[in-house]
């Protein structure tokens, strides 16, 4: 058990049925999370990273959503096999998410001790006190000042930065060992979104949970996380500790990325990658990102290229890298 | 004790509305043409007799004066004597509202409790057969005239197949129950009469059902849209993803946020079926304030129909308060 991955995605497809026709949101992506580490996912918007978290929980919207294929290993069992109450018993319990809006993730007309009391006892038997006992732990966990204070009060009356740790310590009452955080920080302001970083990489080294951080941010990907998985057009096209990544990163998207990154190019110009991401309904064929690559040759446009080691942690579908097919 | 303190306020509020009303409703009953005293009397009578009825009930003097007199019988609870009866219009209120509240109420209770599954079940099985279904009773609903529906109702339950009666309260034969509430249904039961209460009841079916048909329709599009809307804010899939039960979900955390919208369309139903209730009682000859008031207007009845208009925009007042009482209860962020 020791060294099978946590999490082991592989080859997962799903698509959203629109009036446009079937958009293909992810094709074929695959990624292996380790215990215990903090990986980050990122891409622009509409890359399919959210869906991607999403589909873990097999929460995507249905329809118009549907998973058509791949696996999903937590812990060596297929989550897409699983029944769906078996599925349910999961969610919260083993498997949590926070969301990027800490605002609207909370229901409004009820308190905050009422939702968060509800998830323990959907998942164990527990006594009102005996949950509360727990909720005011995680809440203290999360550093909120005043937790029975928190407890009885509706989320309107609680700033954007508290919410967000109390969903984090509502996600954390069962103790799961699979944490996804869909953007948990986007909404904040930067003061905020770091101490909730801060908050996040402390219990992760003390439950010993596994966080799958999706986000846009490649600086809050090189604070957090131990390795990254980059997506483009649902597909991962590159995965890499955090240090490899920034240090030699290897697909030109990878690349295109971490220029852009402000402050990091030189000359004080903004580098921005051309053109905009291809529609999930009609995807180009081949590699999705040979519109946009300035090193395209003809096989992007003709094969879909396949993930390669190129280092001991670090891997990329490209043709045009060293062991790539051209 | 804030909220007892808004209650209060908003009462005090509604004695300028109420004064408002009166004036208007008085205005406009005496701008209709047509003279109270000569209905009474018939067309053969002399002047004489006209001008002494006329004076009798103070329609000689000049409207001012008139509305005065009123105002001033009202404050004392004092709604002045029927022109037409000759029965003092509070005695004739008493009589009749307690007939049209119990169809109100039953048809209200229809209205929540298919509406509100009905609306539940639309949204969650969205374009599939439930609702389907739902928007056909809607659409039929919403277009089937009041009047057609509780003629159709009478010749096929009454008239074809009998099983239900046709008219009144109450078998012609039948003594109401003793007078607690005034509603026959809670009267019956209260007194433990059975067979009494199975009267009554099956009386209500069909007027509660007629007059209840439209506002079902809506009550049931309402709760589905806002259903709908709930269906897809981020709470409702941090619950799911909390593991929590699909009927949890919907039940609980959808539920309560879709019913602002619904409490404030049934208040406004409720208002509505109140005075809405006068074709309904018409057809099958419920002895409440409909009826009462159609023939008040009839025979230019002003103390009647002012006094009718009157009960009718307290209760507007009522409803729309204990609405506004309840979006406190449902809606942590509304604070008075």
């Amino acid at each position: 058990m020791a060294d099978t991955p946590l999490l082991d995605i592989q080859g997962l497809t799903v698509s959203f049925e629109t009036y446009q026709g079937r958009a293909r949101v992810l094709e074929g992506a695959s990624l292996t999370v380790n215990r215990g580490e903090i990986m980050g996912l990122v891409g622009e918007t509409g890359c399919g990273k959210s869906v991607l978290s999403r589909a873990i929980l097999r929460i995507i919207p249905s329809p118009p959503g549907h998973i058509d294929g791949g696996r999903i290993l937590f812990e060596g069992t297929d989550l897409l096999a699983l029944p769906r109450k078996a599925m349910r018993k999961l969610r919260g319990e083993r498997i949590s998410m926070i969301f990027q809006e800490p605002m609207s993730s909370l229901n409004p007309v009820f308190t905050v001790g009422n939702q968060m009391r509800e998830v323990v006892r959907a998942h164990r038997k527990a006594s009102r006190a005996e949950a509360n006992a727990v909720c005011l732990e995680m809440l203290s966990a999360v550093r909120l000042p005043e937790p029975e204070a928190v407890l009885s009060a509706y989320p309107h009356e609680l700033s954007g930065g508290m919410r967000q740790r109390v969903m984090i310590a509502m996600e954390l009452t069962c103790r799961p060992s699979l944490l996804l955080a869909d953007e948990p920080t986007t909404a904040l302001d930067v003061t905020v979104q770091g101490q909730i970083l801060a908050i996040l990489a402390e219990l992760a080294a003390a439950e010993n949970l596994t966080i799958l951080f999706v986000t846009h941010d490649m600086g809050v990907v090189a604070q957090l996380c131990h390795r990254v998985a980059v997506m483009y057009a649902g597909q991962v096209v590159e995965v890499a500790d955090v240090a490899s990544l920034f240090a030699r990163p290897t697909h030109p998207y990878t690349r295109g990325l971490i220029a852009s990154i402000p402050g990091r190019a030189t000359g004080g110009e903004l580098t921005a990658i051309p053109g905009s991401v291809p529609s999930p309904i009609d995807p180009p064929p081949g590699c999705r990102f040979h519109t946009r690559c300035t090193q395209a040759v003809t096989a992007c446009r003709r094969a879909v290229p396949e993930m390669i080691r190129v280092a001991p942690d670090h891997s990329v579908a490209c043709h045009l890298c060293p062991g790539g097919r051209p | 004790m804030r909220i007892l303190a808004y209650i209060f306020r908003r009462l005090l509020a509604a004695i300028p509305v109420l004064v408002g009303v009166s004036i208007l409703t008085f205005l406009i009953s005496h701008a209709i043409p047509g003279d109270p005293a000569r209905l009474i009397v018939g067309p053969k009578a002399s002047k004489e007799a006209v001008e002494s009825i006329r004076k009798e009930h103070g329609l000689d003097k000049p409207l001012p004066v008139q509305y005065v007199r009123y105002m001033a019988g009202l404050v004392t609870g004092d709604l002045g004597q029927s022109i037409r009866n000759h029965r003092p219009v509070t005695r004739d209120l008493a009589d009749y509202f307690p007939a049209t509240f119990e169809l109100t109420l039953a048809s209200l209770v229809l209205c929540l409790a298919v509406g509100i599954p009905l609306g539940i079940l639309a949204a969650v099985r969205r374009n599939r057969l439930a609702d389907h279904v739902a928007r056909v009773v809607s659409v039929v609903g919403v277009s089937t005239p009041v009047f057609w529906l509780g003629l159709m109702l009478l010749l096929l339950f009454y008239r074809h197949l009998s099983w239900l009666p046709g008219s009144g309260r109450l078998d012609v034969t039948s003594a109401p129950p003793a007078d607690i509430t005034g509603l026959y249904v809670l009267d019956a039961l209260l007194a433990g009469d059975w067979a009494l209460l199975r009267e009554a009841a099956s009386h209500l079916i069909l007027p509660a059902f007629c007059l209840s048909y439209v506002y079902l329709a809506v009550i049931t599009r309402i709760v589905r849209s806002s259903m709908i809307a709930v269906l897809g804010q981020d709470y409702i899939v941090t619950a799911r993803a909390n593991g929590l039960s699909a009927a949890r979900v919907v039940l609980k955390h959808a539920f309560k946020n879709s019913l602002i919208p619904t409490v404030t369309i049934t208040g406004l139903s409720l208002g509505e079926l109140l005075g809405g209730a006068i074709l309904t009682e018409t057809i099958f000859a419920w002895p409440g304030m409909g009826k009462y008031v159609v023939d008040s207007v009839n025979s230019l009845d002003f103390p009647a129909i002012m006094g009718f208009t009157l009960v009718a925009s307290a209760a507007y007042v009522a409803i729309n308060l204990g609405v506004d009482v309840i979006y406190a209860f449902l809606n942590p962020r509304i604070r008075y």
